[in-house]
Formats: C-alpha cells, structure tokens, sequence
C-alpha cells in the first residue's frame, strides 16, 4: 500500500475519474429498475383513471413513447444537466422534493449522526480498550441489541414511552403548526435549525429541537451500535500494533500511549466506516421518517411508490444513488489526508 | 482491513464430510465467552425454529383467525387476558398467534434468502476471484454499486417489480418467494466481495499454486484447495446475513412492500399497523412482535459473532493463565 | 553455592540479574521462559546473548525493563544501578524506561507510528522524560541524534512510510539514543534487515558504546555478530545460560558442548561441510530433567540426566554449567558413563 507520497494530487484525480463509472453503473441500475421492469409510469400512475388520448397525451409529454435506448439517453442526459424530472402525480419537480423534503432528512440525518458519533465512538473506545471486563460484555450487547433491535421498533417504543405514557416529547412531525407555519414562510434553507437561528426565533428553535429529540435518537442508536462494534474492534487490533509496545518501551504514559498513538490510529478506519453507513443512514432514515411522520425525503419516496408516481420515485432514487457516490468519494479524499499511507 | 482466512493446507482427502468437519474445528476448539455466546444464541435461534416448524401445534389460533370456534368474534386491540395473552391487534386477530405464525414467515424467508444468495454469490466470488479478467472487473463495479445503494431502496424497488410475479405458487408462497428473492438482490453483493476476497488471498498460498504446477485443473484447484478454506467463512456470513435479512424483511413489511398480510403474518407489517394506535397506548400490539425480532436478531448475530470470533483469529488473544513460580525440582540449582 | 562471578569492578555495575525466571501461564503449563539466570553488565560493555529461537532470550531482554504481558510472572532479582526492577511499580519502570533503559526492536518496519511523523515521535519522547526542555532544544537534541545514525535533518518531517527498513532502524535507535541511556537491550536489531544495513546497525551500536559509555545487551542468534560487536557473550539454552565469559575466551575454547555445537553450525567462508545439532530446543512446560540439553548432547553422560548441572568458574571469568567440568565431588559413582544410545533418542522424543 505504501509507495511514494506526493503523489496525493495523482491519488485524487484518479479517484474524481472513478466517480464517472459509479454514477453511471449506479444511474443504469436505477433506470433498469424504475423504467424498464415496471413499465410506463403514466399507465401506471393514471392507468384506469383519465380517457386513453389524455393518456397517450401525457406520455407523449414524459416522453415515455420513445424507445428505451432513447429514454435511457435522456434520463443520462437530465442527470448531467442536473435535471432530475418531474411528478407525474403532483406538479412539481424532484428539485424541489430534493430541497424541501430532502432539507428535513438532512437535519435528521446530521443530528442522529452526531449523536451516534459521540456515543459509538466513546462507548467503543472505552470498552475495547478495557477488553473483556463487564463494560466491555455490556457494551458488546449494547451494540448487538441497537443493531438487533429495528429503527422502527425502537422508535415505536420512545412513542409509547416519552409520548403517550410521560407526555415529555412530541412524537409527530418537524415542528407543531404555529411553530412550522412561521418557518415556511420565512425560510432561507428549509432546514428548520438553521432557519430558526437566521430567523433569530428562539421559540421556533426550542420547538424544532424538541420535535428532533427523538427521531434523531431512534436512528442515531442504529447506527451507533455499527460504530461501537466497529470501534472496538480497531482498538483491541491497534493496541496490540508494534508501536503500542515501542512507545511504552520509550516510557510513554498509558494515556499518552492510548490518545496519540492508539485512539488515533483505531479511528482512521472509521471514518470510512461512517462513510460506508451513508447508505444504511439513508435507509434508516426512510424508516425513521415513516415512524415519526418526519417530512423528509425518505418518507416521500414511500408516498410517491405508494401514489406509482415512478418519475418522481426514478428522481428520488437518483438523488440518493449520486448521494451514496459523492459520500464514499469525500470519504475517501479525508482518508488520504488523514493516513499518509493511503496516497498510492 | 482484508478479511483474515485461516489458511492451513487442507488434507488431500477432501470431502463433505471433512470440510464440515474443518469448519466446526474452530468452534470445537473455542472457550469461554465466545463458547457461551455461542450456545446462548443457538438456543434462542433452536426456540424460534421450533416455533416455526410447530407453529399450527403451538399457536392457540390461525394467524388470520379473528373469531374463536364457537364464532364469537375477538375484540379489536384487545388488551392481554386469558384468552388472548398476547392481547388481540387492530385487526381482531390474536397477538400470540402472528409471533408464532411470523416466525415462519421469517425463517421461511431467511432460509430462501440465503441459500439464493449463497447459490449466487459464492460460485461468482470464486470465479471472480480466481480467474480475474474483465470479468472480474465488471462484476466488481457492479456489486460494488450494488453494495453502496441503500439496501432497504434496493429491495423495495426490486419488491415493486416482483409485486404479483409469484401468485401461480399459491397464496401461502408466493409473497415468501417474492420477499425473500428481494432480499437476495441486497445480500448477493456481500457474498461476492467476501468469497471473492478471500479467494485471492488463499490463491496466493504456496500450496494453490504447487498444485497448479503440478498439473491441477482449475475445478480440481477451486473445489479441493479454494473452496476448502474459503467454506470457514461462510457459516459466519450466512448466519450474520440472515440477522441482516430479518431486519431487511422487517423493514420492508412495515413500509408495506413486504409479504402481503393476508397471507402470513409478518412481524414487520404488525408494527406498521401499530403504528397509529401508539397514541392512544395501546402497547402489545407494537411490544411483542418488535421483541420477537430483536431476539431473533439477536440470536443469530450472538451464533455468528461468536463463529467469526472462533474463525478469525486476529482478534483472538493469546490467553494467558496466573502462574506461580516454584521451585520443585530446581532445589539443587545453583 | 557458587554466585555467578562478578568480573567487573562493582562501581561500574549498570545491571546485575540473579536467578531471573519468567513464567508464562498457558493451558498447558506453566512455559518457563527464563528459568534461572544470572549475570552482570557493567559500563561501556556489550553483552551478547546468543541461542536457538524460542531458548528465551527475547522475554529476558523485555523482562528487564518490565515489558511482559501482565500474567507473566516473574521472580528473581533485577538491579538496575543498585535500584530493584522485579516488583518495581509500572509508574516507576516507566520512569526509567526511555531516559536509562532503552530497547531496540527486530521489526523497524512497524514500530514507528505510521501516522505520526518522525518529529512528532521525538517531541513526544523528549516531553515526556525532560519537560523542561523548550521547543528549540528538543529540536536541537532530536537533531543531534538522528545525525549521530546519519539520518539527515531535511527528513526530520517525513512519515515512517517514507523511509527504508534500515533507515527505520536508525531512526528507532536515535529515539533511544535521544535520552542517552545507561543501558540498551538491543532484541535482534539486525534480523530483518540486510547484511550492508546489519553493518551500519553494528557500527552505530559500537559507536554508542565509544561515545557514551552505554552498556549493552545484544540479544541475536547470530554468532559472527557476537564476535564482532560483544565484549562478552552468554550463551542461553532452554531458558538457561549454559556457558558465559569473555567473547574471544568462549569462541576459541567453548566449554559447554552446546556452544561448541552452535559454532560449528555456523556457516563462513571456511566451511566445507554443514553441520546442525539434532533434535529441537525443547519444550519449556515440561523441560528435559536434569541438564536440558542432555538430550542433543554429543557428550551427555548419566549424570546429565538425572541431576541440574553446576555453574563453574575459572580464573579468566568464563562460566560454565556443564557436568563435564565437574564439580567432581557433586557428580554420583558411575555419573560420568556415556548416557546410552536409546535413552537419548526417547529423550528426543519425549
């Protein structure tokens, strides 16, 4: 792995030229998906409902009477145009699903996160580092019962739990009306954190917080059990690395051992693990949207497969495909900063 | 972090037998924790199974049945009583009844998606990993892509497509078909990179390619030498996968794409119809089905992290007992 | 019964170890690493520590500065400039660790932290044991030693990736040398690396040796490296030092026939015929009785078997534990028999 350094500048032109393949596979793969298995989206949107000309007119409009070589073309075609269609049941385009629903997954996302970061990262830190004691076995079946228990469950138990038996959390929706009123209509973001502060409405913030609370939690934890297995398994294998030893034979402390050398180094893995949970984040936050009845873009794409409004659904999962692309290729960029070692 | 395989030279006198008995070496060998962990999750696995296989002895009631025998009808979100343990869900239908019921729906569909998966994934793993070429480099970018798009999204689209594709099997085995081939498509990638990766590191081994000198067809080297020390890491896959494939079934019931309630009883779907009676705190139609997941989640990822511990042997420490210095026998030494 | 004999003047004693053992606890048994050893090094001096793999030379090297894993046990008596190391806190081993007692390791490929550039392994060193020195004068200091090994200052920036093998071991010498140690326990330092690299290594080590005064611990299984860089050698069997003196003393007369087979093992440009002993150091849960080398010994008599043979000294200080050099009046009537034939070979087996 290790060859020349300097090469960092060859290293990522290497790596940008690889997204082209990645997107292209993945884009394919959609297409095949939502275009060629199901068939028409018209008819299956609006089969059955509107007269056959008006039928006919609307595919004619989509486009969707074109060979599909030809529709293949110009679904590749919007893509790199950055035109990702539209509903074909609603009218409005996926751009704006993507910055208004898509605003409100991202906050989620971010919070649950933070949240999964701090806790998986300390939990597995401290338990590997004490390998076997009772934090350890306990930390152990922590992470099992996170990773075992599904987002949706423990979602449904923090309802039953802070909803309906304590009353100390809401359990619906980004914001209660009064609240989500004032932050539609001034909107700067869509994201209703950083809208609130820019607003300058402590109020709305409070609010929007509160309403973050649980669903951040509930994804936060299934991903933190991922981190805290993963955690801890670098650090038991960095502890025993040559250089552990070497540095306490030089008369290093325990806790200089354990921050600059082993801490660190049992975490450069990690960040591509979180990286490499872009696409579990992503599936978890469709679930986690579902049980909180979050408007985020996850629960969209439910609704649009539910409605068989396939353009929309076909836009959506373009969106999440270039997304799990762009992140593994920011991952890895970090990765070649933080390891010297990764620029072959 | 390449995926560690224990590579010792495997005896010339190969066989079913042998190679099962080379992949339990290791758990024979275990002690401790990961024997115990071991055992803890076989049991809970082994209670599910039962379960499933017993389900019309065990279940006081059809998952579908919404009245008793005398044709009185069940009440609606009936709380736990002596007639129904489990209480009833919205639907009037007995709580106790869809776990029993759901566990052999989930194993049916475990088992199917695995042993697809397996069917798949390992015979391309090895291709691709022993061959190489262009082949290799396609399959490669494709499961790699495969392998990055969020699992859930993969089978709910590949569910939409295969909505209604498997009806000619009959009502009861259609839906299990149809889910469990879902679930496939997400897992055929990670038998891939795994056997795939594996494969290259023991083709490398000095034993593979004294074979290959030697003369040895490529069946002869992949069947006897490969897939002999490639086969230890599949109970571990398998059986951490099929945990994986619970949750996958799980999630797609509950968003509606999963096996069709009328007919099985799903876990999943149980808790998406919970959903909205939550509020109004009614709590065994959500607690139950969602535990019976969790345990059996829990039972395979305990057999599989306890197998992979016993497998992989870079996170096994060398175990080191209290000893006491004496002297007998050294009495003399000067 | 006989002490070892102290064959330097006591004032200039860097380390005296007596009846050391080192035990690990397996399933099987007890593996007694180091079972028993006894002697001294003293100022400016190189001790070689020779032997077959796995005859417990590493774990006495890192038993010295209380490098074991925490269920090692270990007894015996460690001085380390009058101060006792066996039973010593961890807070006060590490102390010591670094600023006095420095170690040299086989692999310097992965003993750098690869994140972690050379500077910062220095800075790091350098803070802990002198706290008081500002930026400037770690710098200086780092810089002086690495100069010392001949690793130039343009690369005191660069990651350990970026440098080869033996460039690594020099690097790992000047972070011991950077402290300026009374002793060094230099662990096969040459093993990995190639024979041009091996004489670099060597000509740094005997200039520490010239320079700073620095006693030595070489621990190899390479014999033409004892001749070369040591002052005196110890020759180590099962846990055991069998034989130990001064090292041209040792090589032109050995006096344990385990020596006496491990030089003629050694391969120079004289050799016309290969010769290796029989048989495998044994097994240290359940080590030969008696004399443990009694069983691939050429000369073993029946006295070999049955008792622990004796260290004896001579005038010129070169010890010897071997039956073959009596004590005469310790050894039973009959003793010096040859052992039979089959009773070696069971031995062997066993």
């Amino acid at each position: 792995m290790a060859k020349q350094s300097g090469s960092l500048r060859g290293y990522i032109l290497t790596r940008l030229l690889l997204v082209i393949p990645n997107v292209w596979i993945l884009l394919t793969v959609v297409f095949i998906l939502m275009r060629v298995a199901p068939g028409d989206p018209v008819q299956a949107a609006q089969g059955g409902r509107l007269p056959p000309d008006q039928i006919k007119a609307l595919r004619h409009a989509g486009g969707f009477d074109k060979p599909l070589i030809v529709q293949y073309g110009d679904y590749i075609g919007g893509v790199l145009r950055g035109d990702l269609g539209r509903s074909s049941s609603e009218n409005r385009t996926v751009w704006s699903i993507v910055t208004h629903e898509g605003a409100a997954t991202l906050e989620l996302t971010l919070a649950a996160l933070l949240f999964a970061l701090v806790l998986g990262i300390t939990t597995g830190l401290v338990i590997g580092r004490f390998r076997d004691s009772v934090g350890d076995v306990s930390g152990r079946l922590f992470g099992i019962l996170t990773y075992a228990a599904p987002v949706f469950y423990v979602g449904l138990l923090f309802q039953l739990l802070f909803v309906s038996t304590l009353g100390w959390l809401p359990g619906s929706g980004q914001a209660d009306t009064l609240q989500n009123l004032d932050l539609v209509t001034h909107t700067h973001t869509h994201i209703y954190v950083l809208d609130a502060i820019i607003n300058g409405s402590w109020d709305d913030l409070r609010n929007v917080l509160v309403h973050l609370i649980l669903p951040g939690v509930t994804l936060g934890l299934l991903l933190c059990g991922v981190f805290i297995r993963l955690v801890r398994v670098n650090i038991i294998q960095t502890m025993q690395a040559d250089y552990i030893e070497a540095a306490r034979a030089r008369g290093i402390s325990e806790r200089g051992v354990l921050l600059r050398h082993a801490f660190r180094n049992a975490l450069v893995p990690v960040v591509t693990i979180v990286g490499l949970q872009a696409a579990l984040l992503l599936s978890g936050a469709v679930l986690t949207e579902t049980t909180f009845n979050w408007p985020g873009i996850g629960q969209a794409l439910i609704h649009y497969l539910n409605e068989r409004d396939y353009a929309a659904v076909q836009g959506i999962v373009t969106v999440f495909a270039i997304i799990v692309v762009v992140i593994s290729l920011f991952i890895d960029l970090v990765n070649a900063l933080i390891d010297p070692r990764v620029r072959y | 972090m390449p995926t560690e395989t224990a590579t010792t030279a495997p005896s010339l006198k190969a066989g079913p037998l042998r190679t099962l008995r080379r992949a339990l070496e290791p758990v024979r060998e275990a002690r401790g924790l990961p024997k115990w962990t071991l055992y803890a999750g076989a049991f809970i696995v082994v209670v599910f199974v039962v379960m499933a296989v017993f389900a019309p002895l065990l279940s006081p009631y059809g998952f579908d049945q919404y009245q008793s025998s005398s044709g009185a009808r069940f009440p609606k979100s009936g709380p736990p009583s002596g007639a129904h343990p489990f209480g009833t869900n919205v639907q009037a239908t007995d709580v106790l009844a869809h776990i029993i019921y759901g566990s052999r729906t989930a194993l049916e569909v475990i088992v199917l998606a695995v042993l697809f998966s397996l069917v798949i994934g390992v015979p391309l793993g090895l291709y691709s990993g022993y061959f190489g070429g262009w082949v290799d480099r396609v399959l490669v970018l494709v499961m790699d892509a495969m392998f990055a798009f969020p699992s859930l999204l993969l089978a709910i689209l590949v569910a939409v497509y295969m909505g209604g594709k498997f009806t000619w099997l009959g009502p009861g085995f259609g839906g299990v078909m149809s889910a469990a081939l879902s679930i496939t498509v997400v897992y055929v990638p990670q038998y891939f990179r795994v056997i795939r990766n594996s494969v290259i590191s023991v083709r490398e081994e000095p034993y593979v390619e004294a074979a290959q000198v030697l003369g040895a067809r490529p069946r002869t080297v992949i069947g006897r030498y490969v897939f002999g020390n490639v086969v230890q890491n599949v109970p571990v896959i398998a059986t951490l996968n099929a945990a994986d494939a619970l949750l996958t079934l799980a999630g797609l019931g509950f968003l509606g794409y999963g096996v069709q309630p009328s007919q099985a009883a799903e876990w999943g779907y149980d808790l998406q119809r919970s959903l909205e009676e939550v509020s109004s705190g009614v709590w065994w139609t959500s607690v139950y089905p969602g535990l019976a997941i969790v345990l059996l989640v829990t039972g395979l990822t305990l057999v599989g992290e306890s197998l992979n511990d016993m497998v992989n042997p870079t996170l096994r420490r060398r175990r080191l007992l209290p000893v006491t210095i004496s002297d007998t026998a050294e009495g003399e030494d000067g | 019964m006989s002490d070892l004999a102290v064959t330097s003047p006591s004032s200039n004693l860097v380390l005296s170890v007596r009846d050391l053992k080192v035990w690990y606890g397996t399933p099987r048994g007890a593996v007694r690493a180091v079972d028993g050893v006894s002697f001294d090094l003293a100022r400016g001096e190189t001790l070689g520590l020779v032997g077959e793999s796995g005859c417990g030379k590493s774990t006495l090297g890192r038993g010295v500065l209380g490098l074991l894993p925490t269920a090692a046990k270990t007894a015996g008596s460690v001085k380390f400039q009058g101060q006792e190391l066996v039973g010593a806190s961890l807070r006060e081993l590490r102390r010591l660790r670094g600023p006095s007692l420095g170690l040299i390791f086989q692999e310097p490929m992965t003993r750098l932290n690869p994140l972690l550039r050379i500077s910062a392994h220095f800075e790091e060193t350098l803070h802990t044991h002198e706290p008081s020195l500002g930026r400037q004068q770690r710098r200086r200091r780092a810089l002086d030693a690495l100069g010392s090994v001949g690793i130039p200052p343009t690369r005191y920036d660069h990651y350990p990736h970026e440098f080869s093998g033996g460039m690594r071991q020099r690097i790992m010498i000047a972070l011991v040398l950077v402290l300026n140690p009374a002793m060094v326990v230099a662990d096969e330092p040459t093993t990995a690396l190639d024979v041009l690299v091996e004489a670099q290594i060597l000509r740094i080590l005997a200039d520490i040796k010239a320079n700073y005064d620095t006693a030595i611990l070489l621990i190899t299984h390479n014999l033409g490296i004892v001749a070369e860089a040591c002052d005196r050698v110890a020759v180590m069997y099962a846990g055991k030092i069998v034989e130990q003196g001064e090292g041209a003393e040792v090589f032109q007369g050995p006096r344990h026939p385990y020596t006496a087979e491990l030089l003629r093992s050694t391969i120079s440009l004289s050799t016309v015929e290969l010769h290796s002993i029989p048989g495998a150091p044994p097994d240290l849960v359940d080590p030969p009785a008696g004399c443990r080398f009694h069983p691939r010994c050429p000369s073993a008599m029946q006295v070999c078997a049955a008792r622990v043979p004796v260290t004896v000294g001579s005038s010129f200080g070169h010890d010897v534990a071997c039956w073959l050099h009596g004590p005469a009046e310790l050894i039973p009537p009959g003793g010096t028999q040859p052992l039979e034939r089959q009773e070696i070979d069971r031995a062997d087996e066993a």
